[in-house]
């Protein structure tokens, strides 16, 4: 290595070679194409999505304009990484071909100097490129409305973005060439690489293999910027250190004799030094992670062992706040009550708050630190009767490790992306500017534990009575639950909640408000100064809103049954990194506070926040209708629209595709659900035995035992269903307890729930079971309810023990299964009177107990409340239901609930009416009757596709790697899928169907319409021989509508007295349900029908035949 | 001396020995190193350019160890390799400025200035503009030679710089080369082709199978061969006969019969008469006579 380093010949040498490597790659075709494409497509990209108003328009990059750089720098850097593969494995190459490289090697120049340089050369027509996309980008976004300029974020994403990713990429590139010597194999290696990383990798392993930046969370929120800078530097610094590394490790392996004999070594020692400095980030890195997951081991380790503990019941919280940058300081002076005689009782704080005294009346009380747990010794036993008033100092930080210790690490390290803006998670802020706790944080004293996974006590809450005093930095406003009242003098905000609530929550920042009083409500918007962009699309409605507030509100209420119990609503901005996870035992999450909630930055990831589109698309849509409407009504519209948003119980919803044709959907709750503030926050049930005991009450009330039909059509089984496949195995607690299956939580509590108050129900009446149960509610607004107690009263309404149903939640539950006859409906008019009279039967034909219920819906008037019904079965019982009706019922669904039954909700649509006149009428009532559903009419078969023994199915086709590599198979254990129409199932894949065949389980094998190489075949044993007719099950085809051209035949072989004969069936002109196929004259003991997928159509699909003897 | 090379030897990996022992004082000025392909003369100029390692030995260019002083070896060199054909995508005047440049020419107004004399000087200034790669074959050779030139190098070492040229082409090479020699600059000029040193070199070496095989002026090699070229006055018929038994220099047709031109210690059956040596002569003798190398079969 030269003596001098960095001596002006170095940097002249290298500037050389670099000025000169550019210009081969400016002259390249390859590169200028690269260029036109990355400048063409982006600022497409741009004008589309961010400049014309009436294009894409998205949301997410014009509310936090800083992802309007990060998704162009990221879709950028990922072409340039594979351009700069191959073009610096090409200067190698070139540079071994070239004799003419040779005059440049015998120039004095050193070999560090020429490898510097050629590097050099390429990354800076890159980053030449990504200034010019980057000076167009900013130019487009300066010319966007309703968008700014985050001119900070275009700097910083290059950096974090383009420049490790592409010294780490080109240095890799000339590492493996010089190591390889070959261009083809570098280069099939490199991509190979990129692929698996991307599509691979991923973020396994805590994304330490993203150098391209996918899954680092690179969102920069406005008010608070990046999530974890720290992590994201360092992370970045992986790369950049081993690119670095591989450069200098190349200087070594360089083929020209260096300048002095030994000129290689140092550079080769450096470049062991830069990688061992990319490892150090990268253990850094893995290391931060493990160790979040250490600390999240070792807290909800010492809280199972405090969990059974003495604790308190506190009364009121006086909290005092001073806020400084990045830490607070507070005092907590509580009135608490003992649960227990006890000396030392147990607390929970944040072990980022350190606490540095504790007093009792002006006294110091010793106390004991152990992470997140405080034990307070009040020097003498406390008994229940005492009331203590104490006061805890502390400061400090939060550290976030702390939160959710019940959410699973996989689900915690999901990412929390939406389109390609990795935003992060974050569940507390701390800046210079902004402060944010939640209860989750533990922010102050609360007495207890936090989360334990061996006991559920806890969760106890209770309501307590707060005053919160907070002194902001200067310049900003604080927001929290109650009356706010300001100190200017002292520069102090004091909130009193008006009523007792469990938890409270603290926002700092610059915030500004709106609001408007609306049904003895204030209702305020709470945004960070500059992001007011929702009044000017509303400002016709001004006056309007008030009353559009309140219609919402009271259609709220209405829908849920309850009252809105605050005077106060707000929406409360907060940085787009803040994220709430969905509990078993409750529907709130933490973006639901009592009386607010807080929406992230101009709730960037939903449409429904773009309030100017939607009034653009209102008028627009009024247009297409042919029924223009004005500016008012279009954003009266508007804000319906925005607030249907709160009416929501599910958000996003994810497709994926499993298995080619498996079609899956899942849907995530929605975090802004106003549910949690009608009930969440209001009621509180408690129970020693069950967490969930909160969550029982509130699922019932929303009765979400009804599957979403399109939901479930496109999974061919609901997560109710599901749910109830599991419990035949599993108790629920084992159940609550398995992570892989916590998005059932809902659904196994919701069938355990709508199980234990069957009986009562039924007793008392649906309808009015419910209504006693919000009444009984009512009477304990913000009031503690033991949940055991709130059974005992229920149980008096309903005149049954539901209490010792608790018992079954302990076990499995045995599944019971159902036959269901078709319902009928008799218009009898006699003597009398007349009436229309409602008739089914159904038959447990299991050995366990179960519970049915039966809506029975007619068209036009109000719903009966009577059509609202529970059924028990015992086992093996048949019961035949009666009823009257002074309007015709127009259909009936059954929902089998906890079942082997599948679909356990059936629609039964009933269009016939039979009139009959002077006939008596069967009599109102439940009958328990002899039935024998299983026998068929004599003469008749019938053999489905759940048939294991008569019903079998060609071997499947072998499927190449290749798409068995693109077709990712989804482990599911359930073995029904859903079928996705546009890729159908290349195997005969099985799903249900509440319009299938099948006893209990309305099954069909689906497969996609092919040559009719596969094959589903029925061998049905015939009992005598004689003249049959065939029949088919056919399920309506959706194709037949839209497809209106296609061939739609169905090709069958009969097999019969030794023979073949085809049929077919013509779905266009065949009935939906059993369609003759023909009239056999049979004389062998057994009959095969098979049914080939040589079909023009989408899918074919095998249900059931049906024989039926002449 | 200008260079001194000292047992020298380069062994490649697969064991062949392309140079065996060699030793060497090259002076000041033009000098030649004349040597049959596969001589081992591109080896040795690779070694003198730092290019390649020898296996042993020393050479000392102008004061600089070149095994330990590579930065300052180079710093004087000037290098035009024997396939200067392929050229990434420069201009004609950008190849020469870069080159320049990486000379330690760090003066922009001096190196432009410098890159334009040297455009002048050999004969490239009008396609200045044009991509290097769309040059001729000579000017190619020309713009090799400029780019050696460019910094005023004490050492230019050229391998094998005319073959491929046509005759106009090459005189105006080696005049070039005379020009620049005469400014106190080695300049080694590594060729199997005679003409180029016997009109150019006051000094030459005989590279042959990796050693060298004779060393002094052109004017020593021809003592070797005076006295031993024949011209010989022969039919058709006798022209195989004679080839076979002697080495032919030329063959001109006269009339009935052809006028050969043979190197031999003496002549025997035929009407000989001798004829006065050139350096080529000298060179086909050497190798015939003295190292029993010729063959003309």
């Amino acid at each position: 290595m030269d003596k001098r380093l960095i001596s002006f010949d170095f940097i002249h040498n290298i500037s050389s070679v670099a000025t000169y490597e550019s210009k081969i790659l400016l002259r390249s075709w390859f590169f200028k194409i690269f260029t036109l494409l990355a400048i063409g497509v982006l600022s497409f990209f741009n004008v589309v999505s961010i400049v014309i108003e009436d294009g894409a328009n998205m949301w997410i990059l014009k509310a936090v304009a800083s992802n309007i750089p990060y998704i162009n720098i990221l879709l950028l850097n990922t072409g340039q990484a594979v351009v700069a593969i191959f073009l610096a494995s090409e200067f190698l190459k070139r540079d071994k071909q070239l004799d003419t490289s040779e005059v440049f090697y015998v120039r004095p120049l050193s070999n560090a100097e020429y490898v510097f340089g050629k590097i050099w050369g390429n990354l800076r027509v890159f980053f030449v490129l990504s200034l010019i996309v980057m000076a167009i980008t900013m130019a487009l976004n300066a010319a966007a409305k309703g968008t700014s300029v985050d001119w900070q974020a275009y700097i910083i994403y290059f950096f974090l973005i383009t420049v490790p990713t592409l010294i780490f990429i080109m240095g890799l590139a000339i590492f493996l060439m010089l190591t390889l010597k070959n261009q083809a194999v570098t280069f099939i290696l490199l991509l190979g690489y990129i692929g698996v990383t991307i599509f691979y990798i991923g973020d396994s392993f805590y994304y330490l293999f993203d150098y391209m930046a996918y899954s680092l969370p690179l969102f920069k929120s406005s008010i608070v910027g990046f999530g974890d800078l720290g992590l994201i530097v360092n992370h970045r610094a992986i790369y950049l250190f081993l690119g670095i590394g591989f450069i200098l490790y190349t200087i070594g392996l360089f083929r020209r004799l260096p300048n002095s004999a030994k000129g290689h070594y140092p550079w080769m020692v450096m470049a062991f030094l830069f990688f061992g400095l990319g490892a150090a980030c990268g253990y850094n890195h893995v290391n931060k992670t493990l160790q979040q997951d250490k600390h999240r081991a070792r807290y909800t380790e010492l809280n199972n062992t405090y969990v059974h503990t003495p604790k308190m019941v506190i009364d009121a919280y006086k909290l005092t706040v001073k806020q400084f940058p990045d830490s607070l300081q507070a005092t907590a002076t509580l009135v608490g009550k003992p649960l227990e005689a006890a000396q030392t009782f147990t607390f929970c704080l944040n072990p980022g708050l350190k606490v540095t005294e504790i007093t009792q009346n002006g006294t110091p009380l010793s106390f004991e630190r152990k992470d997140q747990i405080l034990l307070v010794d009040f020097g003498k036993e406390l008994t229940p009767t005492d009331s203590t008033t104490f006061s805890i100092v502390y400061a400090g930080y939060i550290d976030e490790s702390l939160c959710y210790l019940d959410i699973k690490d996989k689900e915690l390290r999901e990412k929390n992306t939406n389109f390609l803006i990795n935003i992060g998670k974050k569940y507390s802020f701390m800046t210079a500017d902004y402060l944010m706790v939640t209860p989750e944080t533990f922010w102050y004293p609360r007495p207890g534990t936090a989360y334990s996974n061996t006991s559920p006590d806890w969760q106890q809450t209770y309501f307590s009575q707060f005053t919160l005093e907070v002194e902001p930095i200067k310049g900003l406003k604080p927001i929290s639950q109650g009356v706010v009242t300001l100190d200017s003098i002292q520069g102090k905000y004091t909130f009193t909640p008006d009523y007792a609530a469990q938890t409270l929550s603290l926002v700092i920042g610059d915030y500004k408000q709106k609001e408007v009083m609306a049904d003895s409500v204030l209702y305020s918007i709470h945004y960070i100064d500059g992001h007011d962009y929702f009044s000017a699309p509303l400002d016709s409605i001004k006056d309007t809103l008030p009353k559009l507030i309140k219609n919402t509100k009271q259609n709220l209420e209405r829908q849920h049954k309850l009252s809105y119990p605050f005077k106060r609503f707000s929406l409360v901005e907060v940085p787009g990194q803040f994220k709430g996870y969905a509990r078993a035992w409750t529907g709130a999450q933490e973006t639901a506070q009592p009386e607010m909630m807080y929406i992230v930055e101009k709730g960037f990831n939903s449409y429904s926040f773009d309030i100017q589109r939607r009034v653009k698309n209102r008028k627009r849509w009024g247009n297409w209708d042919g029924k223009p409407i004005s500016e008012k009504e279009a954003q009266i519209k508007s804000f319906e629209d925005f607030c249907w948003l709160f009416y929501r119980d599910e958000g996003r919803f994810d497709f994926s595709e499993g298995e080619r044709g498996k079609e899956q959907i899942k849907s995530t709750r929605n975090p802004y659900f106003m549910f949690p503030l009608l009930y969440n926050f209001r009621y509180n049930i408690f129970s020693p035995d069950w967490p969930i005991a909160n969550r029982v009450v509130e699922v019932y009330l929303q009765n979400k035992t009804k599957d979403s039909g399109w939901e479930r059509q496109i999974n061919g089984i609901s997560n109710n269903e599901k749910a109830s496949l599991l419990m035949e195995h599993a108790s629920l607690n084992e159940l609550l307890g398995d992570a892989k299956h916590s998005e059932l939580t809902d659904n196994f509590v919701t069938l355990q729930g709508s199980n234990i108050f069957a009986e009562a129900e039924i007793n008392a009446g649906v309808t009015l079971f419910r209504d006693s149960l919000y009444r009984v509610l009512e009477r304990n607004t913000f009031k503690n309810v033991q949940f055991e107690h709130l059974l005992d009263t229920l149980g008096k309404i309903g005149d049954s023990d539901i209490n010792s149903f608790l018992a079954t939640w302990d076990k499995p539950t045995p599944l019971p299964r159902y036959s269901i006859t078709k319902p009928e409906v008799k218009h009898i008019k006699n003597r009398d009177g007349e009436a229309f009279v409602f008739s089914i039967e159904i038959s447990n034909e299991s050995d366990y107990p179960g519970v049915i219920h039966l809506t029975i819906g007619s068209r036009g008037g109000p719903p009966d409340p009577r059509g609202e019904s529970k059924v028990i079965l015992k086992p093996n019982e048949t019961k035949r239901l009666v009823s009257h009706w002074e309007r015709p019922p127009s259909w009936v669904s059954t929902n089998t609930l906890i079942s082997q039954n599948l679909p356990s909700f059936i629609y039964h649509p009933m269009t016939k009416v039979q009139k009959l006149r002077n006939v008596a009428m069967e009599p109102e009532g439940e009958y328990i009757i002899q039935k024998d559903f299983l026998k068929l009419p004599e003469g008749e078969i019938i053999v489905d596709n759940e048939d294991s023994l008569l019903f079998s199915m060609s071997a499947p086709e072998a499927i190449g790697i290749l798409p068995k590599l693109l077709d990712r198979v989804e482990d599911d254990s359930f073995e029904y899928s859903g079928i996705s129409w546009w890729g159908a199932p290349l195997h005969w894949t099985l799903t249900t169907d509440g319009t299938y065949y099948g006893k209990y389980i309305r099954s069909a094998y689906v497969i996609k319409g092919g040559d009719g190489s596969q094959t589903a075949t029925w061998t049905v044993p015939v009992p005598e021989p004689g003249r049959y007719e065939v029949f088919f099950h056919l399920k309506q085809d959706y194709e037949l509508r839209w497809n209106r051209n296609v061939e739609a035949e169905y090709e069958f072989k009969v097999e019969y007295n030794n023979e073949i004969e085809d049929a077919y069936i013509d779905l266009r002109k065949a009935a939906i349900g059993w369609e003759p196929i023909g009239m056999y004259d049979i004389e062998s003991d057994t009959v095969k029908i098979t049914l080939s997928n040589k079909c023009k159509m989408r899918t074919v699909t095998a249900d059931a035949v049906r024989f039926v003897k002449q | 001396m200008s260079i001194t090379i000292k047992g020298l030897n380069k062994v490649y990996p697969g064991g062949r020995h392309a140079l065996k022992d060699v030793d060497l004082e090259i002076p000041t000025g033009m000098f030649g190193l004349l040597g049959p392909n596969g001589a081992g003369k591109s080896t040795l100029m690779r070694i003198l350019v730092a290019l390649m390692e020898p296996t042993s030995g020393s050479v000392d260019i102008c004061g600089y160890d070149l095994m330990k002083q590579r930065k300052e070896v180079r710093a004087i060199l000037g290098y035009l390799p024997q396939d200067f054909r392929f050229f990434a995508k420069y201009k004609t005047y950008e190849f020469l400025d870069y080159a320049a440049r990486l000379s330690g020419m760090n003066n922009t107004r001096l190196r432009k200035q410098a890159v334009d004399e040297m455009l002048e000087n050999v004969g490239l200034f009008d396609v200045r503009e044009r991509y290097a790669g769309k040059l001729s074959g000579g000017m190619k050779r020309r713009l090799g030679i400029a780019q050696a030139l460019i910094h005023h190098p004490k050492v230019i070492i050229v391998d094998e710089p005319t073959t491929g040229l046509d005759p106009e082409e090459r005189i105006r090479f080696r005049n070039l080369l005379s020009t620049v020699s005469e400014n106190d600059t080695t300049i080694i000029l590594s060729t199997h082709i005679v003409g180029d040193i016997s009109s150019t070199c006051n000094k030459m070496a005989l590279l042959n199978q990796g050693e060298v095989s004779f060393v002094g002026s052109p004017q020593d090699m021809l003592k070797h061969a005076e006295g031993k070229v024949w011209r010989i006055k022969i039919t058709g018929d006798q022209l195989h006969e004679v080839d076979k038994k002697y080495p032919i220099i030329a063959t001109i047709p006269s009339g009935t019969g052809w006028e050969v031109q043979v190197v031999a210690d003496e002549i025997v059956g035929y009407e000989a008469e001798p004829f006065p040596p050139n350096l080529e002569h000298a060179y086909v003798y050497y190798m015939e006579n003295k190292l029993n190398l010729w063959t003309n079969d």
